[in-house]
């Protein structure tokens, strides 16, 4: 087979890019065990600690659990992460990240030691057959991390905007020009852009801006499969899982989303039902590139520092951060589990992170990514009108400077009869 | 049929995980803020639509404007202008 001048068949054959975003797990704390199976991943020695209350060393051990470990709900707002990163080292001059302050953190929630050590468990890989044989049979990232060391909402807006408006909380926030989501700015370029959510009863965590302005780039889970499967899949998809236990048409739906104290087992059947629907249908397979990445790590024990990184466009003041200095969004969040799933990935790649000089992702990184995939083939001088075109090709600093990762896809396809198939019924 | 023979097997959680009463969490709390935030917006533009004087409405183009605007609320999915 032949691809164009200067790119690889899997890239001169991508048509879709799909995203499945999950919620608040480490990378250490799903993938960090992979490195007694593979040395090359950035993950967990076993020496790796923090200090709890009493002074006492507590290792990181294979010990989490799918559900009812990790309640309440690790603290994961920007001071609470700024604990877990400086270790309680306050603001100042020469600061410097250890992440050291983990335990510091979950012991202030209920000032119970032992619950406060489970910030340091971690899974053994045989129990997440879904998300560590994808990390092992296609491309896993030791250096992808979340946007901002804060929550949710502010995270998952780098996904689809490239940036958080200056946000660092879970507060509603307006859209600010000049940067549109990657949803739109596909459509001004004649692409499809669809994010898919569960369903009614979960809706979707990108409501404000873009659920009540552009209703038209939404969809359910239940069409997301249909669509695989009928190969009318828009050329990006985000998918979202579902968010809360709620009755549905068949029955009881648990939360799909991985959120503690959510169970993750839900989260890996949810997965495979994603790669499966793709798998199943074979043009699909061989034109999609899945990503599974998670919005941040849920205040879960990280050994590696966040890098710093290029500021953003805003600041975050000092009252919005709560933790008496500003932030310029100049310092990733932690680490979080990332994994491309492509069968034009060679099987077991590892993408070395930034502590082996290798690269660094983060959510920004998904916009960068989905532009390049239209610009591989689109012209933007093509689009006449002189305000549409600036619209279309305007990015935040942090997306300008966003790595992006379809020069993973290759020349050699893996064998379909090498590939798992996951059997969840 | 799977196109591999590469089965793999994933457990189901057990019906205990499935907890209605579990409290919402600070995501879904927040969420059911952004949820209002996004509603009241409609019903600012449907409160505006609900202020017209249907005397008011004089020409097709009028009339037409006016069916858009209230079937992307009655029927979002066959609102839309159809093409040629």
């Amino acid at each position: 087979m032949e691809a164009h001048a200067n790119m690889s068949v899997g890239l001169d054959k991508l048509k879709h890019i799909v995203v499945l975003m999950m919620e608040n797990r480490s990378f250490d704390h799903m993938l960090g065990g992979l490195k007694t199976k593979d040395p090359r991943i950035d993950g967990l020695t076993g020496n790796e600690f923090n200090l709890d209350t009493t002074n006492e060393p507590v290792k990181v051990q294979p010990k989490a659990d799918y559900q009812g470990q990790l309640d309440p709900d690790p603290n994961h707002h920007f001071p609470g992460v700024d604990l877990q990163l400086f270790g309680g080292v306050p603001q100042g001059p020469g600061r410097e990240a250890n992440m050291k302050g983990f335990i510091q953190s979950y012991y202030q929630q209920q000032k119970n030691v032992a619950q406060s050590r489970k910030i340091m468990y971690y899974f053994p890989p045989e129990k997440l057959p879904v998300l560590t044989g994808l990390a092992q049979q296609f491309a896993v990232f030791n250096g992808w991390f979340s946007s901002i060391p804060g929550p949710t909402i502010c995270n998952r807006a780098f996904a689809h905007y490239g940036t958080s408006f200056g946000q660092v909380g879970m507060d509603i926030f307006e859209w600010k020009g000049p940067y549109k989501s990657i949803y739109e700015r596909a459509l001004l370029a004649g692409r499809s852009a669809k994010i898919y959510y569960y369903d009614g009863p979960s809706s979707t965590m990108e409501i404000v801006n873009l659920l009540k302005n552009q209703s038209q780039i939404f969809g359910t889970f239940e069409q997301f499969l249909d669509d695989c499967k009928f190969g009318k899949l828009p050329e990006y998809s985000f998918v979202e899982p579902n968010y809360n236990d709620h009755d549905g048409d068949g029955g009881a739906e648990i939360a799909s989303d991985q959120h503690p104290d959510h169970n993750i087992q839900q989260g890996e059947i949810f997965m495979s039902r994603i790669y499966n629907a793709i798998f199943d249908n074979p043009d699909l397979w061989e034109s999609t590139a899945l990503l599974i990445v998670y919005d941040e790590h849920g205040g879960i024990y990280d050994h590696v520092i966040p890098p710093k990184c290029t500021k953003d466009f805003l600041s975050a003041p000092a009252e919005a951060t709560g933790t008496g200095a500003p932030f310029d969004f100049d310092r990733l969040g932690v680490r979080v589990p990332a994994v491309l799933v492509s069968p034009w990935v060679p099987k077991g790649t590892v993408i070395p992170g930034p502590a082996v000089s290798g690269r660094t992702f983060e959510h920004a990184s998904i916009p960068a990514t989905v532009m390049k995939f239209i610009l591989k083939n689109f012209d933007p001088v093509t689009i006449k009108d002189d305000t549409t075109r600036q619209n279309f090709l305007n990015a935040s600093p942090r997306e300008r400077a966003a790595d992006t990762f379809l020069d993973f896809l290759t020349d050699e396809m893996q064998p379909v009869d090498d590939c798992p198939y996951f059997n969840f019924k | 049929m799977a196109r591999t023979s590469k089965i793999v097997s994933i457990p189901k959680p057990s019906a205990k995980s499935f907890n209605k009463n579990r409290p919402a969490g600070q995501l879904l709390r927040a969420q059911t803020v952004h949820l209002r935030h996004a509603l009241l917006k409609h019903l600012e533009e449907i409160v505006a639509l609900l202020v017209i004087d249907p005397d008011s409405i004089k020409t097709e183009g009028e009339v037409s404007d006016y069916a858009k605007k209230v079937m992307s609320y009655l029927h979002p999915h066959g609102s839309k202008v159809r093409g040629k």
